[in-house]
């Protein structure tokens, strides 16, 4: 089937009621998401993962995905009015989206970023669109050596780009991976570390330990310090309009940021956040007014929304086409499908073109829906960040609770979120990240056995096993990069933090 | 020592793992067993902790003034939310959802720092009804305990 007819049986799919109402539900939740403090697109995508149970596969996905890029929409908005990033990628948005509020700009931002985000959103989708066939039919001669490489790979680039110390990403990694061999070997069917535990045998569910590091522990460190409710800059609906200068400005920034977020979305690790840095930085070096950066630079907010939100359209392709998430929320849309009975890699698109193409298409219809929810209904968001700790703490909490024991029904897996939660605790606070020990559990058992049939299959010759074009040169850039981390710890000048 | 307390946890979890990832059978270069991969991961779990140990103690030694290092534990308001979710979780199958959620969210609103008992009371009873709807139209089964 050619690309254009899937993509209109996509859409004729997508326009369902049923599917529109689900996107429109995801899209929601996670600009709600990307608005409050505390809650985040990971923690609201796995609490809506066993709400998820009930409806068809697409409509699933379709809600899912939806919360992941609409988060995205949400963390400007805060940003903006209060200087205060609802999400990670959104710092970058601070910059100059709070000083064009102090100029009175607000709304201009507003509705720059809401476009921006739109343009490069769309742009992403395409990006999404082309490239996974292609990756996928390029994936069907990866064999499992080159599997272990893209996964060694993954996790070395992982732990290099997180805002933790290299050595700790690492060993965080491994601990993931550790806890990813819980249950019933992938091969043999041996139980391993499971105790004569019936719940262990199925292993940890990383959704689970998900929603305690990315949800509950935010709740815990709100609970230890509340947030105080911000006095907000109102906008009116009419204030709403960038002025021609602001569009003409605005418009190759908002290219250029899809471009560059799709692209930066394919790599490990934090993309959102590291996409709209770079655009920034490339907006900034471009301009021919660098000294307006930092001041309300309507080129500083175009750029960053733009790059962030194209780089969650890119950070599906890995998903699509091999199978792998390289980023926690894409970790929990892998687990959706999965509930679903559906694994993503290499043959999903060609075995499942109809979830495929429907998720495409209602991935355009999210991004128009949030651009018409995020523009009249921006002070209405804005508001949801003056419900005080106090309420929404609990709730969350308990949402979160209950949605984790309707996972598999069972108690056992509360306690393992109690765990994960304490434990995410402690871990931030000693500068270990989470996001390399979900990624690792992730990648973990497609690395052991990509490494076990890949020793099987070349019958332990290892020269022969690096050979290979693919696992040679990913395995070489894996290398590269530790080298280097190492040379810089050797180098390094002593410093008050410890760069381990 | 008081400071590495979490590298130090790490590193004994990493030799927990690689003591008993020896009782799992190791196969051959040609032919790896379920005990493979797990003791490549505990060797480098141990590694790596150890390291991690190494590079800071030798950065606390050399650095001059900055942070202390010292891992923040949790605070009083987060051990006694934790608590709550515990308790929680240990009535839950007996209380039932409807019962258990209402309880728990009427403390964890007071400990969060609401004192009107109309406001916690009303609140907790709404959200718990809210809840409850919205996993039951989801057809998502919830333990009912004593309502079951």
């Amino acid at each position: 089937m050619d690309p254009l007819h899937a993509l209109v049986q996509g859409f004729h799919a997508a326009l369902s009621p049923f599917n529109l109402l689900a996107c429109f539900g995801g899209v929601l939740a996670g600009t709600i998401a990307g608005v409050l403090p505390g809650i985040g697109p990971v923690g609201t995508m796995a609490l809506l993962l066993p709400l998820s149970f009930g409806l068809p596969t697409d409509s699933a996905i379709i809600m899912l995905a939806g919360v992941y890029y609409g988060a995205m929409y949400g963390g400007s908005t805060t940003a903006i009015l209060i200087n205060i990033p609802g999400e990670t990628p959104s710092i970058v948005t601070t910059f100059d989206g709070y000083q064009m509020t102090r100029k009175g700009r607000a709304g201009a931002a507003l509705a720059i970023a809401a476009l921006g985000s739109f343009v490069a959103g769309t742009l992403g989708v395409v990006g999404l669109m082309l490239m996974a066939p292609v990756l996928a039919r390029a994936a069907l001669r990866f064999g499992p050596p080159e599997f272990f490489a893209v996964g060694v790979f993954g996790i070395i680039l992982l732990s290099n780009l997180t805002s933790a110390p290299f050595l700790k990403s690492i060993l965080m990694s491994l601990v993931g991976m550790a806890l990813g061999t819980v249950g019933s070997d992938l091969i043999t069917g041996r139980d391993r570390f499971t105790f004569g535990s019936p719940e262990l045998r199925s292993g940890i569910d990383f959704a689970i330990l998900t929603m305690g590091m990315y949800g509950l522990d935010e709740v815990l460190s709100v609970a230890d310090e509340p947030y105080a409710v911000p006095s907000l800059f109102k906008v009116k609906l009419r204030d709403l309009y960038p002025n021609r200068e602001e569009l003409r400005r605005s418009a190759a920034p908002m290219l250029r940021g899809g471009v560059l977020g799709f692209l930066v979305g394919l790599i490990p690790g934090p993309s959102a956040f590291l996409a709209s840095l770079f655009s920034y930085s490339l907006e900034k070096q471009l301009s021919s007014h660098p000294e307006e950066f930092g001041k309300g630079a309507v080129e500083g907010v175009a750029g960053p929304e733009s790059a962030n939100n194209a780089a969650s359209a890119g950070a599906m392709v890995p998903l699509f086409a091999l199978g792998l998430a390289f980023a926690p929320p894409v970790a929990v849309l892998l687990s959706g499908f999965m509930i679903h009975g559906i694994q993503p890699g290499p043959l999903f698109i060609s075995q499942h073109p109809a979830l495929f193409w429907s998720a495409i298409a209602s991935m355009y219809i999210g991004n128009a829906m949030l651009l018409v929810l995020n523009l009249p209904l921006v002070g209405l968001f804005a508001s949801l960040v003056r419900t005080p700790a106090r309420f929404l703490m609990p709730a969350v909490a308990l949402l979160t609770m209950a949605g984790a024991f309707s996972l598999n029904n069972s108690q056992f897996d509360l306690r393992i979120l109690l765990g994960a939660t304490l434990a995410g605790y402690v871990l931030r606070r000693a500068q270990f990240e989470p996001t390399p020990l979900i990624i690792g559990m992730v990648l973990g058992p497609v690395m052991e056995r990509g490494l076990r049939q890949g020793l099987i299959v070349t019958r332990g010759d290892l020269a022969s096993f690096v050979s290979r074009p693919i696992t040679a040169t990913l395995l070489a850039a894996a290398m590269g990069i530790v080298v280097y981390r190492c040379l810089r710890l050797v180098w390094r000048r002593p410093a008050a933090q410890s760069p381990a | 020592m008081r400071r590495q307390w979490v590298n130090l946890s790490l590193l004994a979890f990493g030799l927990l793992y690689s003591y008993l990832a020896t009782g799992l059978n190791p196969g051959t270069i040609t032919d790896p067993g379920p005990g493979f991969f797990p003791r490549l991961l505990g060797v480098g779990m141990v590694l790596a902790a150890l390291a991690v140990i190494g590079v800071q103690a030798w950065n606390a030694m050399r650095a001059s003034g900055g942070s202390s290092g010292a891992v923040q534990l949790p605070g009083r308001s987060a051990l006694l939310f934790t608590a709550g979710l515990i308790g929680y979780l240990i009535a839950l199958p007996t209380a039932g959802y409807p019962l258990a959620t209402f309880l728990a969210l009427a403390y964890l609103v007071r400990l969060m720092g609401e004192t009107r008992r109309g406001v916690i009371l009303g609140l907790a009873a709404a959200l718990s009804l809210v809840f409850f709807l919205l996993f039951w139209y989801l057809q998502v089964p919830l333990p009912m305990g004593i309502f079951g």
